[in-house]
């Protein structure tokens, strides 16, 4: 059901640039709070019905699937199992189920849209722009899709304990040896946001925060017309095994912030409790999903609807940086090559005579263990470029934003 | 073999410092916003109790042993349960199980009574003649015969 206006019954769509409410046809803005729950207990009550009892078929591919019918037209509304506002594909209105955001399952917070969607799409062009690697067909896309979703989360407050033992190697002498460094105590979690979603991969919806929770509103359906939203679908297990993980991270890092002069920090061993507050606060913040093709493949980007904070990662120009990375490391090569045969003569030297065996041995090994560390880090973020790229062609996210209707 | 040795550090070294200057440009220039809330974006508070720095393995043991530091689970909705927004209710009983099982609760470890001085029995013991008296006459008329009654001697 949508927001209709007073002036001229038309739907009403939320503007994230004035903040309000308005009109298409007639131009009229309203704040959401002026708006009068007209009807909304009648609405509440009418539910999206089972697309399978609807046809009368027992059809696999709608098990899903749920039927609404659209308040301005009275088209069918095709809709899935969590989604709680879409927009007609017949008429283009925006539709609320009322029903999945009704009673207990109303969410207490909305943080409303700041970032429009020209606004979004201008901002991750910005981004693109300073890439590189970025090839021109992605710098200059074409938007295939752009959707306005607000994501469920549950605010969570917690309280985590944890007996941990940190291994770290020390210098004693000229060797180093291995030391444990004991810490035990709690953290406080108060007001993390943990995504409710199950279609939405926790890695994605995770990179889009920090969200600033300052700017949480009690929870109004009128926000929602004109974008759409999903409701929370996780267990209270989830819940707690998110929020675990979460402080578990935060705990470790404040323990391996806190040890100094050792490196190669490690856990030894942990043993952690965590309690979770039964009394969580649900909420649903904004998140701008564009979409576009490259090479066959969909790229889904991710724009915070509150910060603009763009996550994705995204193919880059093969040739050209093959090309640099053989081109550099041939210069640097023969560069160093003199370098090298000009002072490992006097290594060596010094290794024969008996005297400075020791310091010139370690200065070759320093050498050998920096060359490895060189490697190791510039493949450890290729991978990680590659991994994030694999993370913004996922189908399930692609399909997550793709498959509603309008 | 000076030559040699200097051509392979070149290499390693050349290529190695190559691999990560694009490396770190690639992460810079096509991974956007590859980053997470952190601990000072939630207002986590670390507190740690017992701290203690370069031990040896079997002191890491001890460690671990002995200054464990745990927060009690307490009663909350089942795991596989559909998360959602618990009334005031439930969470007032919740609050009120949870305290129940630190105390002990039905099942839960049984505290000293006499230790406590909370515990009243119903079987109370009588040390004062009179209070006994007044016991004895109230179960007079009791089934069974009491222990502390003079025993009847007719024949």
């Amino acid at each position: 059901m949508a927001t209709l206006c007073k002036n001229c019954g038309h739907a009403l769509i939320f503007n994230p640039a004035s903040q309000k409410l308005e009109c298409d046809a007639c131009g009229s803005a309203f704040r959401p709070d002026e708006i009068e729950a007209q009807s909304r207990d009648y609405r509440q009550d009418l539910e999206a019905e089972a697309a399978n009892e609807v046809y009368g078929t027992k059809d696999q591919n709608l098990m899903d699937c749920y039927v609404y019918l659209c308040s301005e037209c009275g088209g069918e509304i095709i809709i899935n199992g969590t989604e709680a506002s879409t927009t007609c594909v017949y008429c283009g209105n925006p539709n609320v189920v009322f029903s999945r955001i009704s009673k207990q399952k109303r969410p207490d917070y909305v943080m409303p849209f700041s970032i429009t969607k020209d606004r979004a799409i201008a901002i991750v062009k910005h981004e693109m722009s300073k890439g590189i690697f970025i090839p021109k067909e992605i710098k200059n896309f074409s938007v295939d899709c752009c959707r306005g979703i607000y994501i469920p989360y549950w605010i969570v407050n917690a309280e985590y304990a944890d007996t941990l033992v940190i291994k770290g190697r020390v210098k004693s002498g000229k060797n180093s040896v291995t030391k444990y460094y004991g810490r035990a105590g709690k953290l406080s979690l108060s007001k993390l946001p943990l995504d409710a979603s199950r279609a939405l991969s926790d890695e994605s919806s995770s990179k889009l925060e920090p969200y600033n929770l300052s700017h949480l509103k009690p929870f109004d359906e009128d926000y929602l017309a004109g974008f759409y939203s999903n409701v929370s679908d996780v267990t209270f297990g989830e819940v707690r095994r998110a929020t675990y993980n979460r402080a578990q991270d935060f705990y470790r890092e404040a323990a391996m912030e806190s040890i100094k002069g050792a490196s190669s920090k490690a856990v030894h061993t942990s043993n952690a409790t965590i309690k979770v507050d039964p009394d969580m606060s649900y909420a649903m913040l904004p998140a701008w999903f564009i979409t576009f093709n490259y090479k066959g493949k969909h790229n889904t980007v991710l724009v915070n609807g509150d910060t603009g904070k763009v996550v994705c990662a995204l193919p880059w120009k093969k040739a050209l940086f093959y090309t640099l990375l053989i081109v550099t490391g041939i210069v640097i090569t023969v560069l160093s090559f003199f370098i090298f045969k000009a002072t490992l003569p006097f290594f060596f030297e010094r290794r024969s005579s008996s005297s400075n065996n020791d310091s010139s041995g370690k200065l070759i090994g320093l050498l050998v263990m920096g060359i490895i560390a060189l490697f190791t880090t510039g493949i450890r973020k290729v991978v990680r470029v590659i991994k994030n790229i694999r993370l913004t062609q996922d189908k399930a996210i692609f399909n997550f934003m793709k498959k509603r209707q309008g | 073999m000076i030559s040699v040795f200097a051509f392979l550090f070149a290499t390693g070294f050349g290529f190695g410092m190559s691999c990560w200057i694009f490396g770190t440009l690639l992460d810079k220039s096509n991974n956007i916003g590859d980053s997470t809330g952190g601990r000072h974006d939630y207002h986590t508070n670390v507190h740690f109790l017992y701290v203690k720095d370069k031990m040896s393995q079997r002191d890491a043991q001890t460690f671990a042993q002995n200054s464990k530091v745990m927060v009690t689970q307490g009663a909350a909705p089942s795991s596989a349960s559909l998360a959602r927004k618990l009334s005031p209710e439930e969470i007032e009983a919740y609050a009120q199980k949870t305290l129940r099982d630190q105390n002990g609760g039905a099942s839960g470890p049984v505290k000293d009574a006499r230790a406590t001085g909370v515990f009243k029995s119903t079987n109370t013991i009588y040390d004062d003649e009179a209070e006994f008296a007044e016991w004895e006459q109230k179960n007079a008329g009791a089934a069974t015969a009491s222990p502390f009654r003079k025993l009847d001697t007719r024949d």
